[in-house]
């Protein structure tokens, strides 16, 4: 009656139902060089048709062409204060977004599991979560003045929901089935969080960090337009300042690349998440 | 362990108000080291039953002792292998098995050892690493059972294993449960809508009427294992079986 032991160099048949979920129904063929010429070809286009509304437009003040901005991105990459703008805005970035996440996880993993704490707090949540992140600029000057402390907090308010409500719903929805499991095998409250809901949750929970990550860097330069001296949003300030329209775009764009970079970052790590769950 | 079921009823509050009455002043005895089956139509009340025999439900009315004690929440005496068997995907086949003993604060010496043994009984040592997804249906039967074992439960529950097999799979299962059941000497109980696998594996067959939740009749399927489902023995049981349904569903309101 002993069943065959599969071996390691033969993997056994994955039933076919496993199979059926995993492949899209339609599948265009993948063309050679599609992840990396397509996306130029993009790029390319979006780059033409911006040279020729310039050049149409001809007013380097209301509409410098892509040649113009690159080369002024290149006039103050020489002069070294675009890395530290880039540097003082990760920082900003950086210490907003984890505080926001420090917090959120545990609350949100709380409100999660006890239903009644949920809905005690549900309505101030719905309340505080529609209030734009703009709109607490009033408040981040008046409480801390000038300096990183505004921005830090503008991307705190910006990334905290997401990764709060995202949480409160990964935990909420654990599979029940996982629950009566770790029951069964006699679980105190304090390991069915830790063993059983937390790795649940998990790749849920990274839903919400990956678009809180997207939410806060949107935000940061929002943020630093609050008094700061130094960073992408004060750049971008600055050069509206000095009538520079070249450098603003330049700093607009540099604003999209590293975005596009964090996003990358984070699907990475995503997937390396979701390859185990 | 013997189970006693005295008088055991469950009302649920149904959807439109009111009240759903799905189990009735049931009574009956599983005897230790049983192989007991319950068999029934859909709805007829076999999964609320074992639900409250594992304790994570509580009946109505009358009372569940198991070894004498009443049952009043799960633990890790009684097992029971839910039919999605609801194994942890962030685990590996070894960390799956493993969690029943870190619970129990076994340390990692024995946690390992034990764990090993159990995945080794259940033949499945070769994928120890692996993790469940990667894993065909049979083999994670093998892993909720392995993972259930492992906390050396007196009872078994198991909630329509076989269900999610191939017919191929499943007959395999049916021999390693019954090998494993004679190596461990456990009490198991499970539910199942399959007369074959019924009158296969079990001592006693509970046929339970549909709708009313009680159960008709109970038919002792006296044969030596492994058997002959063409046997006299077995065709004897499988009619005894069919008029016990029959029977239920013409007293079915």
């Amino acid at each position: 009656m002993n069943a065959p032991l599969p071996r390691k160099s033969q993997p056994p048949p994955v039933p076919p139902e496993t199979e059926l979920q995993q492949q899209p129904v339609f599948r265009m063929p993948v063309l050679a060089g599609e992840r990396v010429l397509f996306p130029l070809l993009a790029l390319a286009g979006f780059l033409l048709l911006w040279q020729a509304a310039a050049a149409w437009y001809a007013n380097d003040y209301l509409l410098p062409g892509p040649a113009a901005v690159l080369l002024a991105l290149v006039e103050v990459g020489r002069s070294g204060m675009l890395l530290e703008h880039i540097g003082v805005s990760l920082y900003r970035f950086t210490a907003g977004y984890l505080l926001a996440v420090l917090l959120a996880l545990p609350l949100g993993m709380l409100l999660g599991w006890y239903s009644r704490l949920h809905r005690a707090f549900d309505p101030l949540i719905q309340i505080l979560r529609p209030i734009s992140p703009v709109a607490w600029f009033p408040l981040a000057v008046l409480w801390f003045k000038i300096g990183d402390l505004p921005a830090i907090f503008i991307i705190f308010i910006a990334s905290f929901f997401p990764v709060l409500l995202t949480t409160i719903a990964a935990v909420r929805g654990v599979d029940r089935i996982y629950i009566r499991v770790a029951r069964n095998f006699g679980s105190t409250d304090w390991d069915l969080l830790r063993k059983v809901v937390v790795p649940a949750a998990f790749p849920a929970i990274t839903v919400g960090l990956h678009i809180a990550l997207g939410v806060g860097w949107i935000h940061l330069v929002a943020g630093e337009m609050l008094g700061a001296q130094s960073g992408l949003g004060y750049f971008i300030i600055d050069a509206r300042n000095f009538l520079r329209t070249d450098l603003v775009i330049a700093g607009m764009l540099l604003v999209g690349v590293m975005g596009l970079i964090l996003d990358r970052l984070m699907s990475w790590a995503e997937r390396q998440v979701w390859s185990r769950w | 362990m013997k189970i006693e079921i005295t008088g055991v009823g469950k009302r649920f509050r149904g959807r439109l108000g009111g009240e759903v009455e799905v189990l009735a002043g049931l009574d009956l005895t599983v005897y230790p080291k049983e192989l007991f089956c319950l068999l029934g139509p859909n709805g007829c009340g076999k999964t609320t039953l074992l639900n409250m025999l594992a304790g994570f439900d509580t009946p109505t009315s009358g009372r569940i002792t198991m070894g004498g004690r009443t049952v009043r929440e799960p633990g890790p005496a009684a097992m029971m292998i839910q039919q999605e068997y609801g194994l942890f995907p962030w685990r590996t086949v070894q960390g799956n098995v493993e969690y029943g003993l870190e619970i129990q604060g076994v340390k990692t010496g024995a946690r390992r050892r034990r764990a090993s043994e159990m995945i080794e009984l259940v033949g499945l040592a070769e994928a120890a690493g692996r993790y469940p997804r990667e894993l065909s249906a049979g083999m994670q039967q093998r892993l909720a059972l392995a993972r259930a074992l492992v906390v050396e439960p007196r009872v078994l529950f198991m909630d329509e294993p076989f269900g999610a097999l191939d017919a191929m799979t499943r007959h395999r299962m049916h021999g390693e449960l019954l090998r494993i059941w004679r190596e461990k000497g456990m009490t198991i109980v499970f539910v199942t809508h399959d007369f074959n696998e019924a009158l296969l594996l079990a001592d006693r067959v509970a046929v339970m009427n549909p709708r009313s939740g009680n159960i008709g009749k109970i038919i002792t399927v006296d044969q030596p294992r492994p058997r002959d489902l063409l046997s006299p023995a077995a065709t004897e049981a499988r009619e005894a079986i069919h008029r016990a349904l029959i029977e239920g569903f013409a007293a079915a309101p």
